[in-house]
């Protein structure tokens, strides 16, 4: 399959520019300035074509998203008041300031899990790997990094297929939360067996071709700056430059 | 008839896995669904067990018919205590008499010395044959079985298409094992780059090179003898070849 232009950018760059869009979500809390990273790494993502991808990974988030609103929202209070709800011992009050501090924390994280999830979507685990041991990463630390990003479709794709197992056996999941947990265990048990015998297989592929051999390693993967890494790195420190800028003047 | 699929399309992305699909399954035959790895062979199992639901296209079944499906790694879905509890698991869902019909289909499997064992520990064949009872115990008009042959040896493969002619339902097998397609199945479904190729008799089907270059399957065992001896009629397996130069029918 032909690789879109952001796939086609070395890591050490796309890496580069995730590290500053994530420096400025924890640095800057203003809505505007949060909304404006947001609004690029998605520019990003469609001119890469992997918004459908790149949805579907943020779509973990739908539960934490809507409960770190709401307790945001009821349970910081600043400035003018909303709406109230009294009940007893218990206040709660939708305030300006629990509303700012609310959409914030959303678009924070939105900002730094949208561009982390670029960054994954667009790069080839090894290539990843091959950038941080560039970059002066220790190599096993390095590997292991790589190795946890190619686990989590590796388990995706076996627990999807203990549900297809199952499903296909009779099971319902249905009722509330308890009841659907309770279904789950069908799940849960393979699941994790067959994850801890991955681990074990995993040692001992590693151990047959000497993991633990000391002796420099060599890398057939070539990693090499074009015109579009240097774009990249001055876009991204034109941007860095500007919110600093704009927030402190 | 009691499946028919008319103009299916399937995508998991972007790219298509089937496409413009018709098929029509017949009630007691045995269909076995061949192809190269990708062409859709198990996509297609997985829409007639309602896994998936197509994209377009019709999806024919008859309601209430209740639909088998065993995966192609077995183990994976295995999570109770003993073989027979696990075989329970199926008609316990769907509100069946599970104990008597488990019972039942060890014996019929003929995996009864088995039922008190971890499934887990099992060896392939076994656990295939644990999968199989699994499925055959919610007593499902239509089984649906993911490479059953995989892993198996040649004896293995013997003894399981032999089992298999003891069902009454619907089988409809994945497999990439000519052979076993010939001896154990009714009609072939070809498949080839997400689209039927061809759906027919087994043994004109796996006969015709056409279709067999085109689908990369490799002629069976007894079309390659009977080829090379210039005999029209094609034997099932060694015993039928045998008979053929006895002088009988096969």
């Amino acid at each position: 399959m032909k690789k879109s232009f952001i796939e086609k950018l070395d890591p050490r760059s796309k890496l580069f520019f995730s590290l500053i869009v994530v420096i400025l979500a924890i640095v800057i809390p203003e809505i505007i300035f949060l909304s404006a990273l947001i609004l690029v790494t998605l520019i990003m993502v469609i001119i890469g074509k992997m918004l459908k991808k790149w949805i579907s990974y943020l779509s973990v988030f739908k539960i934490l998203i809507p409960l770190l609103f709401f307790l945001n929202l009821f349970f910081y209070a600043g400035g003018r008041r909303y709406w109230g709800f009294e009940f007893s011992f218990l206040e709660l009050y939708i305030t300006q300031g629990g509303l700012i501090v609310s959409v914030t924390i959303i678009l924070r994280l939105f900002s730094i899990a949208g561009v982390a999830a670029m960054f994954i979507i667009s790069t080839d685990p090894i290539q990843i790997e091959t950038a941080l041991a560039a970059l002066k990463v220790p190599w096993k630390l390095a590997f292991l990094f790589s190795l946890t990003l190619k686990l989590i479709p590796e388990m995706k794709t076996r627990y999807k297929k203990i549900e297809e197992a199952q499903l296909s056996r009779g099971l319902k999941i249905s009722g509330g939360p308890i009841k659907k947990a309770k279904k789950k265990i069908p799940m849960m048990i393979p699941f994790l067996a067959s994850i801890i015998k991955y681990g074990y297989e995993l040692t001992e592929a590693l151990e047959a071709r000497d993991f633990d051999d000391i002796r420099e390693r060599t890398t057939l993967i070539h990693l090499d700056h074009g015109v579009f890494d240097y774009m990249m790195y001055i876009f991204s420190i034109s941007l860095f430059t500007l919110y600093v800028y704009l927030y402190l003047f | 008839m009691q499946i028919k699929i008319e103009n299916l399309h399937f995508s998991y992305s972007d790219s298509p896995t089937l496409h413009s699909v018709d098929l029509s399954i017949d009630e007691g035959k045995n269909y076995a669904v061949m192809g190269r790895n990708g062409s859709g062979k198990t996509t297609l199992l997985k829409i007639l067990a309602g896994l998936y639901k197509p994209d377009s296209g019709e999806l024919k079944v008859p309601e209430g018919l209740e639909i088998g499906f065993s995966p192609e790694d077995p183990e994976l879905g295995f999570f109770e205590k003993t073989v027979k509890k696990e075989i329970e698991f199926y008609p316990r869902n769907l509100g069946l008499d599970h104990e008597k019909l488990a019972a039942e289909t060890l014996e019929k499997i003929g995996i009864s010395g088995l039922q008190d064992k971890l499934p887990t520990i099992l060896s392939s064949g076994q656990q295939r044959l644990v999968s199989i009872a699994s499925v055959l115990s919610g007593r499902p008009d239509i089984l649906l079985l993911d490479e059953p042959t995989h892993s198996l040896h040649r004896k293995g493969e013997k003894i399981l298409g032999k089992l298999l002619e003891k069902f009454e339902q619907t089988i409809v097998f994945t497999t990439h094992s000519s052979d076993f397609a010939l001896e154990f199945a009714d009609k072939v479904i070809v498949m080839d780059s997400g689209t039927v190729l061809k759906v027919g008799d087994v043994r004109k089907v796996l006969n015709d090179d056409r279709i067999l270059d085109k689908a990369g399957i490799r002629p069976p065992g007894p079309v390659a003898w009977a080829r090379k001896n210039d005999i029209d009629i094609i034997p099932l397996n060694a015993e039928g070849a045998i008979e053929i130069l006895k002088g009988g029918k096969d």
